[in-house]
């Protein structure tokens, strides 16, 4: 590991922890309790909110299990190749689980995807899609060409979801402060 | 390169899943587009940079679907309209300030 990857490792150590103080400010700034929220009470006009919030959630509830999920399937008393196959298949299903999710919530509360979960949903169907390339590269075919893409890949996925959010929550705080601060000019 | 052909294999599927994302992509753009249509065709170019602006679309969605369901309609609307009022007021002064020192 060198230069770009490292740095990238390095920054994802932080992500979960940055995921849960974005959900809490984005819950915070809207001012509505967590269980309403859930509930989905405040539907269709509402719609940008219930979505942005049923993203944000999800990624701050499923990220770290899959971390957690990891560390289960690495302390298993196993085959190093049967781990593997575990490793990729569960990966792949728990994204595309999280896709599932994503879109019961979102047909249950009947609203549209915004422009942030839009982007998070399409971003997990990349991160299953190298994974499953992954798995073929090194289990079936074993070419193993695809490991430095592997790497960085899921890295920087993860990284872009929780900058997305940081820009899409910090940009909603400013909005939200923004009379507050030209009032005291 | 232990294998050529199942190397030029991968390299073709990746760039398939590649498009077939983009055509995803797109479609759902065309589906749940938020913005007038202008401003679309400039940033549609470059789908880093509209990924951005549509977040920020997607924030200023939400901080106006916040203020239209907020407790009370009217103190918001008060609020606002007081708000914008101060800050053309400031705008002015400062255009003032800047006319007067340029002179």
């Amino acid at each position: 590991m060198d230069g770009i990857s490292l740095y990238l490792f390095k920054i994802s150590e932080y992500l979960n922890i940055v995921q849960v103080v974005i959900t809490l400010t984005f819950i915070y700034l809207t001012k509505r309790k967590i269980f309403d929220l859930l509930k989905g009470h405040g539907t269709p006009k509402e719609s940008v909110i219930l979505s942005s919030f049923i993203c944000l959630f999800l990624n701050m509830v499923t990220f770290p299990s899959f971390s957690f999920m990891n560390e289960a399937i690495l302390s298993l008393e196993m085959p190093i190749e049967t781990k593997r196959v575990l490793h990729y298949l569960c990966h792949t299903f728990s994204m595309l689980f999280y896709l599932l999710l994503m879109s019961y919530f979102h047909i249950l509360y009947r609203i549209r995807f915004s422009q942030y979960s839009l982007l998070c949903s399409v971003l997990a169907f990349v991160v299953s899609v190298l994974q499953v390339s992954r798995y073929f590269d090194r289990m079936v075919f074993e070419t193993n060409q695809l490991g430095f893409i592997y790497k960085v890949g899921i890295v920087a996925v993860g990284i872009m979801i929780v900058f997305c959010g940081f820009i899409y929550v910090g940009f909603l705080a400013y909005l939200r402060i923004k009379p507050l601060v030209l009032r005291s000019l | 390169m232990q294998n050529p052909e199942i190397n030029i294999l991968f390299i073709g599927l990746l760039v398939l899943t590649v498009l077939i994302l983009l055509m995803i992509v797109r479609h759902f753009k065309q589906g749940v587009s938020l913005s007038p249509p202008k401003i679309r065709s400039i940033y549609c170019s470059n789908q880093y940079i509209s990924s951005l602006v549509s977040l920020i679309e997607d924030a200023l969605e939400t901080d106006q679907q916040m203020l239209e369901v907020d407790l009370d309609i009217d103190k918001v609307s008060e609020k606002h309209i007081r708000w914008k009022n101060d800050a053309n007021k400031k705008i002015k002064e400062y255009k003032n300030f800047l006319g007067n020192s340029q002179v």
